[in-house]
């Protein structure tokens, strides 16, 4: 019964904060467009007329005072409306959506892959600590998180697509198309994850309890796995989700290597462009998807270890 | 807690089994790729790969912001009135054409051509698509190209006539960029442009994913015989290195936009070859000669224009790639190219007498402004220009931007006293030229009464021959004038696969693909 309880009060407590959050993300981004020069002239052609000129101004609300500005930018961002793309002449909103199944799946696909392969690696080289497995493991883990992603993106594509021809170079075609930036992507998270492991791991075999399975005589995987492992998740679990962010908007040099088309890319591209609708829905809007991620991932962790719940 | 344990461990195993299963997934993705020979598609007969750096902003060929991706795509799929060809139009959909009067056009249409749906196209066909580009609500791109249009008057079925409100010797310029489309489809979808478009061109629309690829299938009908391939697929692959991996890896079969350092590469491998062709373009400095300072004295233009060693900027900075304007925007193949004009020479001792000669002895600061990553090595050129006129003692600081805030700057007549520019000629010095006379539409730079007379008369007479001489004489004031400092022709360099055949660079870079074949490929 005050399990429950707990869970939800926590989970209302966190959900609380919430859109706290987002209103400081829009505030800042509001403080930025506002910084970055007048719309007006970036949203017409330089030919346009002053009456065109004076009308755009009236439709975005620039004559009124800063605050109702501000105020009607996030009435209408809560119904979804960051206005219409220069570029792509569609509204904003449905273009970052349109882009944004490309990257969820392919960062959630890397986050798969880079547990798997990070806490495998990450229990081997506690479980080895300080043999050669360990030492092996932790030479490669420190040079992949050395490696910039858009080098081994390069790399991997001559290897794999131009050398032996075993897979696409880019696209977003088949699944034969998701491997190497999937691998990119993952090979930037790894290095993390099975270090921090292998420091949780350590630390957590090194416990009284540990001592105490072991004299009751469990098997070594059944120890290994359900006593420390179980025990060093939390810290794995939290920092993968700070990883999340990074994972979404910071795929950028990963999805121009590839040619990716998600939202990392299309927000430089709007950048680029001065495309500055685009550039407000793709930073709200990821955001949004960190914010709640993260309200995920701290759900989680308080359901694997109590302890969160109470602090 | 031993409860809780066991749950976590079947999560824990949910989640393993889950990596499994992808895993296998992409195994088997691998392999099913592994089989496919390079460049074919999922669709079955030939297909021609396709590939540059950007692609269409929008769906719709009529809408705005249009420009070479978009131009380029949508030209495999629409016709037009007229096409341009080695230098003069050709009939697509008009048949022929002339000039009733110099306010009227009258165009006889090709008979028996229907849209990928069925619809037949007819003269209602014209006239709608014509209404709609002129419709200011429809925000067509093209419509800046007939401001001159005053109507568009059906005759009969097959006769069309364009009215205009003075005589407009760009009309039929205009008319290769006005993709005809279908009327009841296209008020079918509430006049928006429909998500499957139809046209009457070489090949049919398949699926558009932004920023990632078009697909076409050839139309088996087309009046004008079936394309070579069966599939067209025309794809976006931003990073230059990795478009031209695709392209040594057999998946792309036609690169567009080689960088200049990866020419070498490509002329080394055995399965592919380097086509070129220089663009109708021209790359130059403009001046800002309406705002004082040393650019308003045509002496000052002149030393900075002999100052500037472009053989070298070529043979160093843009590895033989491009060649010297002649002293004139146009080039050869350009109506208004002044054959008697040639490039100012190299001649740092004549720029530093002609600098003393204005009153700048000792010479003056300056700023070259420019963008970054717009033309080939852009900031390069910037730099050693700047350096390169150090020597004559103008101290001029280089300052590149990104293409955004820089063609802002331009636009608001910020971007003096110089900036690094390229103009495009699109087959006729009208929108060449427009830049340099009072009439810009992207600031305010010139303000010569000389040039602008010559221009408005150019720009609204249909005899040919005397337009060309107005354009020469135009071409010679500019040059005497110092109006720009003249730098080079750029060129497009493509990576064409030797299974390709029938490809056909042109200088304006809106290639057609129905005539290019694929073969070797048992696909």
């Amino acid at each position: 019964m005050g399990k429950r309880t707990d869970v939800l009060s926590f989970a209302a407590k966190r959900m609380i904060r919430v859109p706290v959050v987002l209103l400081f993300v829009m505030t800042v981004v509001f403080g930025l467009v506002h910084s970055a020069g007048n719309v007006v002239d970036q949203l017409l052609p330089p030919e346009a007329t002053a009456e065109q000129r004076a009308e755009l101004t009236r439709q975005l609300d620039l004559d009124k005072p800063l605050w109702a500005q501000f105020g009607s930018f996030l009435a209408r961002s809560l119904q979804g409306d960051f206005g219409f793309s220069v570029f792509y002449h569609s509204p904003a909103t449905s273009i970052v959506l349109e882009r944004l199944p490309a990257s969820l799946m392919l960062a959630g696909l890397s986050i798969m892959v880079a547990i798997g392969i990070g806490i495998g690696l990450g229990i081997l080289s506690a479980v080895r600590a300080g043999r050669f497995a360990d030492v092996l493991i932790n030479a490669v883990a420190v040079l992949g998180q050395s490696m910039p992603s858009f080098w081994l993106g390069q790399m991997l594509i001559l290897v794999f697509a131009v050398k032996f021809q075993l897979l696409p170079t880019s696209g977003y075609n088949s699944l034969a198309g998701l491997v190497l930036p999937t691998l990119t992507l993952a090979a930037f998270l790894i290095p993390q994850i099975l270090l921090l492991t292998r420091t949780a791991m350590i630390e957590s075999l090194e416990q009284q309890y540990m001592l105490t399975a072991q004299a009751k005589g469990l098997p070594t995987r059944l120890l290994v796995f359900r006593h420390g492992l179980r025990n060093a998740l939390n810290p794995i679990i939290a920092s993968i989700g700070l990883q999340l962010g990074t994972l979404l908007g910071g795929a950028v040099l990963t999805e121009s290597v590839f040619g990716w088309p998600g939202v990392g890319r299309l927000g430089v591209e709007a950048i680029l462009h001065r495309d500055l609708p685009v550039v407000v829905a793709t930073v709200v809007l990821l955001a949004l998807v960190v914010m709640l991620t993260n309200l995920a991932v701290d759900l989680l962790s308080a359901a694997i270890d109590p302890r969160v719940r109470v602090s | 807690m031993a409860t809780s344990g066991g749950t976590s461990s079947k999560n824990r195993r949910g989640v393993l089994r889950l990596v499994g299963y992808v895993a296998a997934a992409m195994m088997v993705g691998a392999g099913s790729t592994a089989c496919m020979s390079p460049g074919s598609g999922d669709a079955g007969g030939s297909t021609l790969v396709f590939a540059e750096g950007t692609g269409p902003s929008s769906i719709d060929p009529l809408g705005p912001g249009i420009t070479g991706p978009g131009l380029r795509a949508w030209r495999q799929m629409y016709d037009t009135l007229v096409w341009f060809e080695d230098g003069k139009f050709v009939p697509q959909l008009a048949t022929s054409w002339k000039t009733v009067d110099p306010l009227t056009w009258e165009f006889t249409l090709r008979e028996n051509v229907k849209f990928h749906n069925g619809e037949p196209f007819d003269a209602n066909a014209v006239k709608f698509t014509m209404d709609r580009i002129l419709d200011p609500a429809q925000n067509a791109t093209q419509r800046s190209r007939f401001g001159t249009v005053d109507s568009v008057e059906v005759v009969d079925a097959t006769t069309v006539r364009i009215h205009t409100k003075k005589p407009s010797p760009v009309l039929l310029l205009g008319l290769t960029q006005a993709f005809i489309v279908p009327p009841k489809h296209t008020a079918e979808n509430g006049g928006k442009a429909p998500d499957e478009p139809v046209g009457t061109g070489p090949f049919k629309f398949v699926s558009w994913r932004q920023g990632e690829k078009i697909s076409f299938t050839a139309n088996e009908d087309y009046w004008g015989g079936a394309p070579k391939v069966q599939n067209l697929e025309m794809r976006v692959i931003p990073d230059d290195a990795t478009r031209l991996d695709s392209f040594m890896a057999g998946e792309v079969d036609i690169n567009m936009n080689l960088p200049i350092s990866t020419i070498d590469t490509v002329k080394r491998h055995e399965e592919a070859s380097v086509m070129h062709e220089f663009s109708r373009a021209a790359l130059l400095l403009e001046f800002d000669t309406t705002h004082g300072g040393p650019m308003a004295d045509p002496l000052v233009r002149q030393a900075l224009n002999y100052a500037v060693d472009k053989e070298a900027l070529i043979a160093t900075i843009l590895n033989d790639t491009q060649r010297p304007l002649d002293g004139q925007v146009e080039s050869a193949a350009s109506l208004g190219y002044n054959k008697s004009l040639s490039a100012y020479p190299y001649d740092p001792e004549k720029a530093k007498q002609l600098l003393a000669q204005a009153g700048y002895p000792n010479g003056f600061e300056t700023v070259i402004n420019g963008p970054i990553g717009k033309y080939p090595a852009d900031r390069d050129l910037v730099i050693a220009i700047a350096a390169q006129l150090e020597k004559v003692g103008v101290r001029a600081t280089p300052n590149v931007t990104d293409f955004g805030s820089f063609i802002q700057a331009v636009g608001a007549t910020k971007a003096g006293p110089m900036f690094l520019i390229g103009w495009y000629d699109f087959g006729d010095p009208a929108l060449s030229t427009s830049w340099f006379t009072s009439e810009s539409t992207l600031g305010q730079y010139y303000a010569d009464p000389t040039y602008d007379s010559l221009i408005a008369q150019a720009s609204s007479t249909l005899d040919v021959e005397k337009r060309q001489r107005l354009y020469e004489r135009a071409s010679q004031h500019m040059h005497d004038e110092a109006m720009a400092l003249f730098l080079t022709q750029p060129a497009m360099y493509y990576g064409v696969s030797k299974q390709v055949t029938g490809f056909v660079p042109r200088d304006d870079e809106l290639i057609t693909l129905q005539d290019v074949a694929v073969d070797g490929e048992a696909n």
